[in-house]
């Protein structure tokens, strides 16, 4: 073995992982027996370096100067986001009212009648279609203006059963489901 | 049994970090305050080792401690406080070094009395020279100077070692590196040390 790596070994912390060829070496290098000699007396030197106490005042002072540096990254922190702040603020504000704004519009649709809802239906029908949200109970629905006067109009006299207008499927989900104009038909003259 | 001591010590020592570590997490500084307490001697002392100045060496302390701060939340306490922050200690004194790239001229005033009052060291210098306090100072000033005069790797190791006693698996973890590195750097770093320190260890 050659003295670098028998020195190497020997400055191993665990002795049974050191090769039995190493104690061999030393027992045969005086050299080495020599450099190990003055190993251990290097070793003792810098030990000595230990006795080196820091200040006793150094735990007071770094625990200060850490508290105050910590504390002046939080300021730091808050100083920059009170800087940016009024910069976001307009931006933040504006997406704010407008996301109000689609919001409400969206709702206002939404709870709105459908235009396919049954004419007069109960608002509990209305309510479904949104996921079983109940609106506040909406005024009476109403007929529009031109249903409202057929409807009320005072029954046809007999003689008029062949005229030329005749109304059939009054109430009927065909007529329901569209508007004023649905399923009226004109007979023949 | 002293083995055992040491150990159960050791472990009482790791799960009270580990306490402080979490508190401090949720952002109680006066539980960080605490691992200050604990730890800053050690640190201060690697720092200063490293760097060879009193002044640098506290801020690279306080330096080191911000980091370790900041870098709470990533400590997932696979290993102990003491190696992690030993870890950030040794890199934020690396920094300092490349960044500063200066030499520390080291005064007298830097070498701590309590060397000079131990006995084996009294006995080492006056065996030599029956003018002790010139011979104490002049071995302290080569011992910083030799430590200086090593590269920052084998500084590191020495001081990390030699100095401050934590054992090569240890200091492999620290540094990031495998045992067999550190024996190397080591190795290496005792061949010079032992040239430039010569007249005091024949």
């Amino acid at each position: 073995m050659k003295c670098r790596r028998a020195r190497m070994w020997a400055l191993s912390e665990n002795r049974a992982e050191r090769p039995a060829s190493v104690d061999r070496h030393f027992a045969e290098c005086e050299a080495c027996r020599a450099w190990l000699e003055r190993d251990e007396r290097l070793v003792r030197l810098l030990a000595w370096k230990r006795h080196e106490q820091p200040s006793p005042y150094l735990e007071t002072r770094l625990s200060a100067r850490v508290r105050e540096a910590l504390a002046a990254e939080r300021d730091a922190r808050g100083a920059r986001w009170a800087e940016w702040f009024p910069t976001l603020a307009a931006p933040i504000a504006r997406f704010g009212l407008a996301a109000i704004f689609i919001g409400m519009v969206t709702f206002q649709f939404l709870a709105e009648p459908s235009s396919t809802a049954p004419v007069g239906a109960p608002a509990e029908r209305a309510a479904v279609s949104f996921g079983g949200f109940a609106p506040a109970p909406a005024a009476p629905y109403r007929l529009h203006p031109e249903a409202e006067r057929i409807a009320i109009a005072p029954p046809l006299p007999a003689w008029t059963e062949h005229s030329s207008l005749s109304i059939t499927n009054f109430g009927s989900p065909e007529f329901s489901g569209g508007g004023f104009y649905r399923r009226v038909s004109y007979g023949e003259p | 049994m002293t083995d055992e001591r040491a150990h159960a010590q050791a472990a009482e020592t790791a799960g009270e970090d580990a306490r402080l570590v979490e508190r401090a997490r949720q952002g109680d500084v006066a539980a960080f305050d605490d691992l200050v307490r604990r730890h800053h001697g050690r640190i201060y002392a690697l720092v200063y080792h490293m760097l060879g100045h009193r002044e640098d060496a506290e801020d690279v302390t306080q330096a080191a401690f911000l980091r370790a701060y900041r870098a709470l939340p990533h400590f997932r306490g696979a290993a102990a406080f003491s190696s992690w922050m030993y870890r950030i200690a040794v890199n934020t004194a690396l920094n300092h070094i490349k960044q500063r790239r200066r030499r520390a001229a080291l005064s007298l005033d830097d070498l701590a009395p309590a060397a000079a009052l131990d006995p084996a060291f009294r006995e080492m210098v006056t065996r030599r020279s029956p003018d002790r306090d010139a011979q104490v100072s002049e071995l302290q000033r080569k011992l910083n100077e030799a430590l200086q005069s090593l590269s920052e790797k084998h500084r590191t190791v020495v001081v990390l070692h030699d100095i401050q006693g934590i054992p090569h698996d240890e200091i492999a973890r620290i540094m990031g590196c495998s045992e067999g590195t550190v024996r190397s750097r080591l190795f290496y770093a005792r061949q010079l040390l032992q040239s430039l320190l010569s007249e005091f260890i024949r």
